[in-house]
């Protein structure tokens, strides 16, 4: 028995296909939206409702079909391993790429390089040392002298200045990340308004998931879902976003370094929380990764470039103290480089010998004028096993392969990022392929649908215009 | 293994590989145009540290081949000095025998003193010889002659030395006293060579042939011990030459240990180069395909 329901099961359709075709062109217009999460329409048969009032009665055979819920496809564990994959790409590349800029300041192997540099010194002193009375040897090896020195000075001047532009970039990186635990925050209270409001607040959940992620790479951070809506973002032990309050952190420099690096000029860097002032424990990310080439790092690396000039200093003057100059009486007891100067960007020649070429000791004491026994054994210092030379060598050594290992590090990092991410697009990226699918298949649902309200129509029309009459 | 692969995920995935496979090309180009495979430490660590070792090894074989060249040419002088110096010597003698044979008048004991006494002078200047501006027989004396003008030494006896290998550092001088004898003001027939000669050329021309005969057997010990001075100098130079061979074998040894260590093998690199371009216009053909046909292309 034809019947009104009819054409209502028939609306419902249309309704509900309307609804699915609208949830489709979302989806394909997005297709290529960074961080977008696909949404998928559920639909439902309707049933009968239960328990109906007296006398009443529907249709036997169901009300048509409904949108149960319009689901944003988001897989919270390939998130979270995704955010602990960025969090370490971001650390190891944020590494390697220091160290790459620490390897760039002391160029080896190279002609031009400082062990180039320190080698033609040592040749200087053996060609001085063949020709005491010969004022062009003499300067010679001063000016040598002088390009050793301020080689060194110039390394060291760029490996603090490189540090600086670390510390700059932190601070900007932390400002980035205040404001960006503030948008969550904004967005949390906006997603659980909407929440309770009704409102579909997936887009408005999409942007805060990107922030988390950028969140993830810069300081590690990690998340814990609320029933409510809202997301928690927690960092080592503290709290970056509760509900819809954010804690800002902040970029401190005080005091020294740690030992063993406490006798550099430099101040330590720390990441700590704006309220309270404690520091942030299990720091991540590229901030994290940061904070350890300022403070330990790019320092160690600088203290060893310091030792390299105080093993110079030394070893030539402890030498030349017992040398004497071309005037026997008078230049005794000098100093080559200057001895309260023995970092690497202090070094210099010291005012007995600087301009006054025959104030260099190349003669024993006591030897005669033209002896030139002491320079050549200061010469030796070449082949000294612990003297600058080796110093700096195993120094150079060691960052390449710390600079190496990091590179390794890094390209594997961002691979284990690559895989990680692929797997989360794979279940929440738009696919047009699929996406063309639903729409053909919601458009002959809808047009089914349509044809069935004719067909419908029609049958009322029959039984309404045309049963029982006679004309 | 993906079941599902996201449009957006193809597009990322290919930028990867294209950006993969470009670094890696310009990797090689790198190579390929600077002819060196290790631009920085961490291109190959073992390798570079290795290479940094024989450099300054190379550095310091280097000087000690120029320190045994400036030594052989110190040896060379003195060598040539004390021939001369044993000519004039054995020359010498000769006018003294002939003037110890007795018969000879007055006129010719004459010639044969200022004969003397002008050896005298020639022995003198080749005992001032120089070697840019430095007398090889004044030790490490800062004075411009070795010996006055009345045969007084005016140097020290002070070792020119010249390292010629590691450890190894070769006097390469004789001193003036060491060669021509001590100076002595107060008996000069036991004085040094120039002392003798000039006492003899007096003996010589007074006629004293008893003086004559013990002086001639003082000039043949002056002699002597000139000679001497001369083999030292000669075994000195067979040392240092022996030592600089070792030294120019090592040089070429490392110069050729640090090419292969850093230099990039030319030919391997120009093939790897080759399948690197293909390699990445593989990859770029590849990505234009997948890109192309999605579902729309094939509905109505």
């Amino acid at each position: 028995m034809p019947s009104f329901g009819g054409l209502g099961t028939a609306l419902s359709g249309l309704e509900a296909q309307q609804r699915s075709m609208a949830v489709i062109s979302q989806n394909i217009t997005n297709v290529d939206t960074d961080g977008y999460s696909r949404k998928d329409v559920q639909l439902t048969g309707t049933g009968n409702p239960p328990g109906t009032a007296l006398f009443s009665k529907s249709s036997e055979d169901g009300q048509g079909v409904s949108v149960q819920s319009v689901t944003r496809v988001r897989d919270q564990f390939l998130d979270s391993t995704a955010r602990t994959a960025m969090s370490n790409q971001g650390a190891a590349d944020q590494n390697a790429t220091v160290l790459g800029q620490i390897e760039s300041i002391v160029p080896e192997p190279s002609d031009s390089g400082l062990s180039s540099q320190m080698q033609k010194l040592w040749s200087a002193w053996s060609d001085a040392s063949n020709s005491p009375d010969s004022v062009a040897s003499r300067t010679a090896l001063l000016s040598q002298a002088t390009t050793v020195a301020t080689t060194l000075n110039t390394a060291s001047a760029s490996m603090t200045t490189l540090r600086s532009g670390v510390v700059t970039q932190m601070s900007s990186a932390v400002a980035k990340v205040n404001s960006q635990t503030s948008q969550i925050a904004k967005l949390n209270s906006e997603i659980r308004t909407a929440i309770a409001a009704g409102v579909d607040p997936s887009d408005l959940q999409d942007q805060r998931d990107n922030d988390i992620d950028a969140l993830s790479t810069s300081v590690g951070a990690t998340t814990h879902a609320n029933a409510d809506g809202t997301v928690d973002v927690f960092l080592g032990g503290g709290t970056l976003v509760r509900a819809d309050t954010s804690s800002d952190i902040k970029l401190t420099q005080s005091g020294t370094l740690d030992p063993p690096l406490d006798t550099l000029p430099l101040q330590k860097v720390a990441i700590t929380w704006a309220s309270g002032g404690d520091s942030v424990q299990g720091l991540g990310g590229q901030i994290g990764a940061m904070v350890t080439s300022v403070d330990t790092t790019i320092p160690r690396y600088l203290s060893q470039l310091d030792g390299v000039a105080a093993s110079l200093v030394t070893t030539v003057n402890t030498l030349h103290e017992t040398g004497q100059g071309l005037d026997p009486v008078n230049d005794v007891n000098l100093d080559f480089f200057d001895p309260t100067k023995t970092t690497a960007a202090s070094i210099s020649l010291s005012t007995d010998v600087a301009g006054q070429p025959s104030r260099v000791a190349l003669a024993a004491a006591g030897a005669g004028t033209l002896d030139g026994s002491l320079g050549q054994q200061i010469a030796a210092l070449a082949n000294s096993t612990t003297g600058p030379d080796a110093t700096y060598q195993a120094m150079v050594g060691g960052l390449g392969i710390e600079t190496q290992s990091a590179n390794d590090h890094s390209t594997v990092q961002d691979q284990i990022a690559s895989t990680a991410q692929a797997a989360r697009t794979s279940v929440s990226g738009v696919n047009l392929d699929e996406e063309m699918t639903n729409l053909i298949a919601a458009q002959r649902a809808y047009e089914s649908a349509a044809r069935l309200m004719t067909t419908i129509d029609s049958t009322l029309d029959t039984l309404i215009n045309r049963t029982g009459l006679t004309t | 293994m993906l079941n599902r692969v996201a449009t957006s995920t193809q597009t990322t995935q290919m930028m990867e590989h294209l950006q993969s496979s470009s670094s890696s090309l310009s990797e090689i180009e790198g190579q390929v145009a600077s002819g060196k495979r290790i631009q920085q430490v961490s291109d190959d660590p073992t390798s570079a540290i290795s290479a940094l070792a024989q450099r300054a090894e190379l550095t310091q074989t280097t000087q000690y081949t120029r320190n045994a060249n400036d030594a052989t040419d110190w040896l060379n002088t003195t060598d040539s000095a004390l021939s001369s110096v044993v000519t004039a010597l054995q020359s010498a003698r000769t006018s003294l025998v002939q003037a110890q044979s007795g018969g000879l008048d007055s006129a010719s004991r004459a010639a044969i003193a200022s004969q003397l006494q002008a050896s005298v002078q020639t022995l003198l200047s080749t005992a001032n010889t120089t070697r840019l501006g430095r007398p090889i027989f004044a030790g490490t004396a800062g004075v411009t002659q070795a010996f006055d003008s009345s045969g007084n030494y005016l140097g020290d006896s002070g070792a020119v030395g010249r390292t010629v290998a590691t450890g190894v550092n070769i006097g390469v001088n004789q001193t003036g006293d060491a060669v021509f004898g001590t100076y002595n003001a107060s008996d000069p027939t036991t004085g040094n060579v120039f002392q003798l000669l000039g006492s003899l050329a007096n003996a010589v021309s007074t006629g004293d042939t008893a003086s004559i005969t013990s002086g001639l057997s003082k000039l043949d010990s002056a002699t002597a011990r000139v000679e001497n001075a001369q083999v030292a100098v000669g075994s000195t130079t067979n040392q240092v030459s022996g030592l600089l061979d070792q030294a120019t074998t090592a040089t070429s040894t490392l110069q050729s240990g640090i090419n292969s260590l850093e230099d990039v093998d030319i030919a391997k690199a120009s093939i790897t180069l080759a399948t690197r371009q293909m390699a990445y216009q593989a990859a770029l053909s590849a990505a234009a395909k997948i890109s192309q046909p999605t579902l729309l292309d094939f509905l109505r």
